[in-house]
């Protein structure tokens, strides 16, 4: 089926699951009210919960495979810290500061912002995009700064898990 | 300070451009092909710089790296567009209920749909997808290497 022949039908449910669910619609309201956060959560959920765990449960008989999930999951986890880090230290007081700056620009009669909204606008997206590329070398550097501990804790994590499955089981027996 | 970056005159005429809808269009289009590439440059320096990580590993990093990094090049345009088409019929289905605040509904799912979408793409599958793959190059870059060296 082509993605893009999607019946009529579907976007019809969706609406009305939409207009039914107040639980959807509080989220859609959050998700507009606090877009860098919800931004930054979802990505958060994703890097450190979703990703790794299904990277681990990869089956891989190699032992380099078996290292090179374990570096991909912890360098997921590491990923979803920085991201969440630098969005709640970084990207959203200056994205706050970037809107009340634009308020001013706004009312400023000698620059080209003046009663324009669509010219602050797009100052405000390409000053917080030109922002989040000016961080990325810093990101990416924390990002692999602390793959290899986090990679050494995922390991002592799995063993504590499996020992207490294991002693688990045998009290089982035994009884 | 902000003020003093937003006022300065190449900046201003970068900005005036921006009217013209089909440079804004353009832009929108650049910007995340820029920092994607720029992402997957900053990534795979870090890789190479880092110490901890053992040396025959880092290979398989650079792997994952560049599959996720040029995924991202080749597809988020594409993904966009599909996104922001069922987006509008969404969006024209909604307009018929009599939903309290329906504009902060629209924007949330302006923010919502691409979100979910693009990062189940883009953060969960291809690096999901990536890992193995890049282990399997390795290896047969690997094998390549020792028979050469025989």
């Amino acid at each position: 089926m082509n993605i893009s022949n999607i019946k009529p039908n579907f976007y019809q449910k969706t609406a009305k699951y939409i207009n039914n669910s107040p639980k959807v619609q509080k989220i859609l309201h959050f998700a507009d009210a606090n877009p860098t956060l919800f931004n930054s959560s979802v990505v958060f959920m994703l890097a450190t919960i979703l990703r790794p765990s299904a990277i681990l449960m990869m089956p891989n008989k190699s032992k380099d495979g078996k290292k090179d999930n374990l570096y991909s999951s912890a360098r997921s986890i590491a990923t979803g810290f920085v991201d969440l880090t630098f969005a709640s230290i970084v990207f959203i007081p200056i994205n706050k500061i970037i809107d009340k700056s634009t308020r001013v620009l706004f009312e400023d009669k000698n620059s080209i912002y003046f009663q324009e909204k669509e010219m602050c606008s797009a100052w405000k997206s390409i000053a917080n995009r030109g922002l989040k590329i000016l961080l990325l070398p810093i990101m990416a550097y924390l990002n692999f700064k602390y793959t290899k501990n986090i990679s050494e804790f995922i390991i002592k994590t799995k063993d504590k898990i499996s020992n207490y499955t294991q002693n688990k089981r045998l009290k089982n027996n035994d009884k | 300070m902000i003020n003093k970056i937003a006022l300065f005159k190449p900046i201003q005429n970068f900005i005036k451009k921006t009217k013209s809808p089909e440079f804004y269009k353009r832009l929108n289009n650049t910007l995340p092909l820029i920092e994607s590439s720029f992402a997957t440059i900053c990534y795979s320096g870090a890789i190479w710089q880092n110490k901890t990580i053992e040396e025959d590993r880092k290979m398989p990093l650079q792997w994952q790296n560049l599959i996720c990094g040029s995924t991202g090049i080749l597809a988020s345009k594409k993904i966009n567009d599909i996104i922001t088409i069922h987006q509008e019929k969404l969006i024209k289905e909604l307009n018929n209920y009599n939903i309290p605040k329906i504009n902060n509904i629209i924007k949330g799912i302006k923010i919502l749909l691409p979100l979910v979408i693009t990062s189940f793409m883009l953060r969960f599958l291809i690096p999901i997808i990536s890992t193995p793959i890049s282990t399997f190059i390795e290896l047969k870059r690997n094998k390549g290497k020792n028979n050469a060296n025989r």
